[in-house]
């Protein structure tokens, strides 16, 4: 699962710089939503996550280890939400390029 | 629209029936896991390869992506998570969408019989090249990290003590609203930024003049649609039966919200996804009756919802200082009601609510200012109302 | 009861910023001195805090002038820690002397551009000393987010088409910055199992061999985005384009922007990287002093190869990135206390440059281009009131003064601080190295921070004759006092800076101490106990 998982990653992580370093706004969108998957996978299973492991504490003697590692999977909630953030002022940032400069390249003129 | 409604009613949909199905299926063995990820992986580079000239296409692919990513997080027992990114999968498609329509098109250099200098062929093998390290890069990290066995960390503390001392089961909810709840305010503030931020970028701007004429799918003759306005579409159109629809679900879907705050500091949940729920539920009503309609019927006033969040937020956390702890602590109360009897109410609830606010307020502000562009284009030049006019009804 | 009151002071630098933001949301549409003399408020109270620290850190109310506040009352390690110290301290003091100066500037036109001006302002110091304040990894890239989100917003402020290509690029490179920050929060726990930078020092000490690879890897990926951040070369190529293209507050702001990614790597690494890391000590001290070379020669070449004053300002500012660097990269507290004083000076005079510039441009082009660039793209909604504020006699001589004075600091010439800045970098490079441990790295480094002073003073010379000599100025421009006083306030700073020059050096000197011997540090944020039950509540 371990081998699955991180070929998983490198493959969202080089699709989205691949995506990154293109000319074109949307192709960096999308790119920058790729690399946020794989960031988000990424900095969740440093806290080697397990099959089968339980996320919520119903009574108060338990053994830690019977449990999913939490803070990486708050790490990655705020992650998610600051990753939404961006990925939506991008797209406004965009937008508005396009209708000022009148091109969807990343350099605001088509040549190049 | 047609399309936009379609994919993304589908994006809506689809992804939510189908996680918890295969969710159950990968948790017992793995080839199911690899073939999972295989697919992840072909929509990654898929959404990588379509992304230049077939914008929806990558889109969908990209979805894709993210809906596995969901299962993962679900198979790997974050419930939190996984709900979490299924929502914002939403709502950035729903944005995306709205944006989409503003992009040049763009047709493939076989059909303008361009050729591509070798310049750019260069410049491809070398971001090829980059892209390729670093993502082996990337693998060979977290395979190493990942079968190299964990060490004590901070989190048992945080399992032991959530339901004793933080007052909920669900440990990730307790840790974002409690012990780490000051990353949880920086991050509300941070949407709260965007959104205003997108507000004023939008408020002023002119679409670029070859995109103001309608696409040739809504120009089509033979189309009833194509001659009704939005509001006639909703109305009486194409659009009343789910528009109906949609008009009755809307309750449910804010039940739903509801649902997920309350119980978020001890189940999956809590203020964020609630939040970005009731704003899924605002902006499909939108989508499906027409802005003009919306907002001649309901006095939305996301800057009020960001600036209450904010508020409640604040006074939540600096009300432990009347109480002589440092900003943040949470306390639990125990009420009595007459009805419900002996309930319990985290101060860590509060906190929430105003979580819940500001998503509501930051959500609603940026798909609404994206709303009003094809509301200004759509408009004749001659028109009486102005778009300060239009925006002042949101503030 | 008094005790517990002083420690709340810790917090106030991020609550009274965040308050007076969402208080602006919903003023957002009132008139605009209530809007204008809230964020004032809000800024000088901000001043008036983080003086009421400096005395509380230097009166020892706190065991070695390090307080430490548990928000949440979590204990250390598993809480979210703030930590005020000297250098927070110094951090603080700058940015709300710099958010005053900038604000004051805005108030006649480019607080009257566009909307939400002011939140976004507010919002952008909450950033700004969150970062100082926070003992916490990943708590830092959230107040970062919160500074970048807000930079953003206001680099698009009162936007045209230069500003929406600038900022296109200044937010996907900070984007990506974004990412590497999370990959290394998240390879720093994975190696250490703690986000606290307190704990994560003390944890570094004691790390098996693979953790201790894990940690270099993290390190290294932290810094590549931190040292973007702070535009260091050959990453700084998207500085001179965002600062020449933002409005002139803005731009003053952005400077210091730079400086929280300076500050970042002093902290981190003199804190986890210190001579008491054992297998660590000084990781990566080469790359930060020739990187930092290799910044103030790109900077100087951008310098003088730049005719417009934004951009020359820009690279001013690359330049100081630079020396600020390589200085720290030796790890020694006479010259970390000198870089903190060039940081003050440089961050300052820059500040005021991009300010001034505006002025200037309208002496050049007296058809106030810059007012034409900005209408261009519709964004002007009320048409800024000629009358104004009151008109300055003798506005020629006073810009000339003024850019004399910022000249003279970012050259590094005397009497201005900037001289005293550099002087005692080079007091310090050759006291503490013999002639013959200088080597001919610090050679190289003396060496370009001499040429780079050098080729400062020409390009601002050329500068300065082209527009105050040789120009065709038909009639004196319009100076009002309201933007002329905060550049004559931050000139007056540095001045002062120079007239007591002794006790900012000497304050300098301790917090340098303080931040090179970090067990004090480690101690005082790992023993800060919670507030026990006070009232007997559960």
């Amino acid at each position: 699962m371990e081998a699955v998982l991180a070929l998983s990653i490198g493959v969202l992580f080089g699709s989205g710089v691949w995506l990154v370093l293109r000319p074109r706004t949307f192709q960096v969108i999308t790119g920058l939503l790729l690399l946020s998957y794989a960031v988000n996978l990424f900095i969740f299973l440093m806290g080697r996550a397990k099959l089968n492991q339980a996320p919520i504490t119903l009574t108060e003697n338990i053994d830690p280890a019977q449990f999913a590692d939490p803070l990486p999977q708050a790490l990655v909630l705020t992650a998610i939400v600051i990753g939404f953030a961006s990925t939506a002022l991008y797209l406004v940032v965009l937008l508005a390029s396009r209708g000022l400069t009148g091109t969807d390249h990343v350099d605001g003129k088509e040549s190049a | 629209m047609i399309l936009t409604v379609s994919v993304i009613a589908a994006a809506a949909t689809w992804p939510r029936d189908m996680s918890f199905e295969l969710g159950d299926a990968t948790n017992n063995f793995d080839p199911a896991f690899a073939l999972l990820w295989l697919m992840g992986c072909a929509c990654a580079v898929g959404a990588a390869w379509q992304a230049k000239y077939h914008r929806l296409r990558a889109l969908a692919l990209l979805g894709g992506t993210g809906v596995i990513t969901c299962i993962t997080f679900l198979a790997l027992s974050a419930p939190d998570l996984a709900l979490t990114q299924l929502m914002v999968e939403t709502v950035t498609a729903i944005l995306i969408l709205l944006g989409l329509r503003w992009l040049p098109p763009r047709r493939p250099p076989q059909e303008l019989n361009l050729v591509i200098p070798w310049t750019v062929w260069g410049r491809r093998s070398r971001d090829l090249a980059v892209a390729f390290i670093t993502g082996l890069g990337m693998a060979a990290l977290s395979y190493w990290v990942m079968i190299n066995p964990a060490h004590q960390s901070i989190s048992d503390f945080f399992v032991l003590r959530a339901l004793s001392e933080g007052g909920g089961s669900n440990v990730v909810n307790v840790l974002l609203v409690d012990f780490r709840g000051f990353d949880t305010m920086g991050e509300i503030c941070v949407l709260t930024i965007v959104s205003l931020t997108v507000y004023a970028l939008l408020r002023r701007f002119r679409p670029a003049p070859e995109s103001i004429q309608l696409p040739v799918q809504q120009t089509d003759s033979v189309d009833p649609a194509s001659s009704q306005t939005p509001h006639q579409q909703a109305s009486s159109g194409y659009l009343m039966i789910p528009g109906v629809y949609l008009r009755l679900l809307s309750p449910v879907i804010a039940m739903i919200a509801a649902y997920l705050f309350m119980r978020g500091h001890n189940l999956p949940g809590g203020g964020f996804v609630a939040g970005l729920t009731f704003a899924i539920a605002i902006i499909l009503q939108y989508m499906l009756a027409g802005t003009n309609w919306i907002e001649t019927r309901l006095h939305l006033r996301p800057h009020r919802w960001l600036s209450f969040g904010l508020m409640i937020v604040l006074a939540t956390a600096t009300g432990a200082w009347l109480f002589g702890y440092p900003f943040l602590t949470s306390h639990t109360a125990h009420l009595a009601l007459p009805v419900l009897g002996e309930i319990h109410v985290p101060s860590a609830f509060l906190f929430d609510l105003g979580v819940f606010a500001v998503v509501v307020g930051s959500t609603t502000l940026i798909l609404v200012a994206l709303a009003h562009q094809s509301l200004r284009s759509h408009r004749q030049p001659g028109s009486t109302q102005t778009d300060s006019q239009i925006l002042k009804e949101l503030n | 009861m008094m005790e517990q009151w002083s420690s709340h002071l810790i917090i106030l630098p991020i609550l009274l910023p965040m308050v007076s933001a969402a208080l602006l949301i919903l003023f957002s549409r009132r008139n605009y001195s209530l809007r204008f003399g809230l964020s004032a408020v809000s800024t000088a109270a901000q001043f008036a805090a983080a003086l009421c620290l400096l005395q509380l850190v230097e009166k020892d109310h706190w065991s070695g002038g390090i307080g430490v506040y548990l928000a949440a009352n979590w204990v250390a390690p598993f809480g979210i820690a703030l930590v005020v110290d000297r250098l927070a301290v110094l951090m603080l003091l700058l940015t709300s002397v710099m958010g005053l100066g900038a604000l004051w500037y805005s108030y006649v036109r480019w607080g009257r551009v566009g909307v939400h001006y002011f939140s976004l302002f507010q919002f952008l110091l909450m950033g700004l000393n969150g970062a100082f304040l926070t003992g916490d990894l990943f708590n830092l890239f959230v107040f970062f987010e919160v500074m970048l989100a807000a930079s953003y917003g206001l680099v698009l402020h009162g936007y045209n088409s230069v500003r929406v290509r600038a900022s296109m690029q200044f937010i996907v490179v900070n984007l990506l910055c974004s990412l590497l920050f999370l990959i290394g929060v998240a390879l720093i726990y994975a190696a250490t199992g703690t986000l606290n930078m307190a704990d994560i020092a003390a944890k570094t000490v004691a790390l098996n061999a693979t953790d201790r690879q894990l940690l270099h890897i993290a390190a290294a990926i932290l810094a590549v985005a931190f040292l973007t951040k702070s535009a260091i070369w050959p990453l700084s190529f998207w500085l001179p384009t965002t600062y020449s293209a933002a409005s002139p507050p803005v731009a003053a702001m952005l400077v210091l922007v730079t400086k929280v990614g300076i500050y970042t790597v002093l902290r981190l690494w003199s804190l986890i990287f210190s001579h008491e890391a054992g297998g660590s000590a000084y990781f990566g001290a080469a790359v930060l002093l020739w990187g930092g070379v290799g910044t103030i020669a790109f900077g100087l070449i951008g310098m003088y190869a730049s005719q417009e004053p934004g951009r020359l300002a820009s690279y001013s500012a690359i330049i100081s990135s630079g020396t600020l660097l390589a200085v720290i990269s030796y790890g020694q507290v006479s010259l970390t206390s000198a870089a903190l004083f060039y940081l003050l000076s440089s961050t300052l005079a820059v500040a005021a440059f991009m300010l001034l510039i505006e002025l200037i441009e309208r002496i050049r082009n007296p058809a106030a281009a810059m007012l034409a660039l900005t209408m261009e793209a519709f964004a002007i909604e009320d048409e800024p009131g000629e009358s104004a504020g009151v008109a300055v006699p003798g506005a020629l001589a006073f810009l000339g003064l003024a850019f004399a004075g910022c000249a003279l600091i970012m050259a590094g010439l005397p009497p201005l601080s900037g001289f005293i800045a550099k002087f005692s970098i080079f007091h310090a490079l050759l006291t503490e190295h013999a002639e013959t441990t200088l080597g001919y790295s610090g050679w190289t480094l003396l060496i370009l921070i001499v040429v780079s002073g050098f080729a400062a003073v020409l390009a601002l010379m050329r500068f300065g004759v082209r527009t105050f000599w040789a120009s065709p100025v038909s009639k004196t421009p319009r100076l009002q006092v309201t933007e002329a006083a905060p550049i004559f306030a931050l000139v007056l700073i540095c001045v002062l800076f120079t007239v007591q020059a002794g006790p900012l050096k000497r304050y300098l000197d301790r917090t340098a101490a303080s931040l090179h011997a970090p067990q004090g540090y480690i101690q005082q944020v790992l023993s800060q106990p919670a507030v026990p039950n006070p009232g007997g509540a559960p």
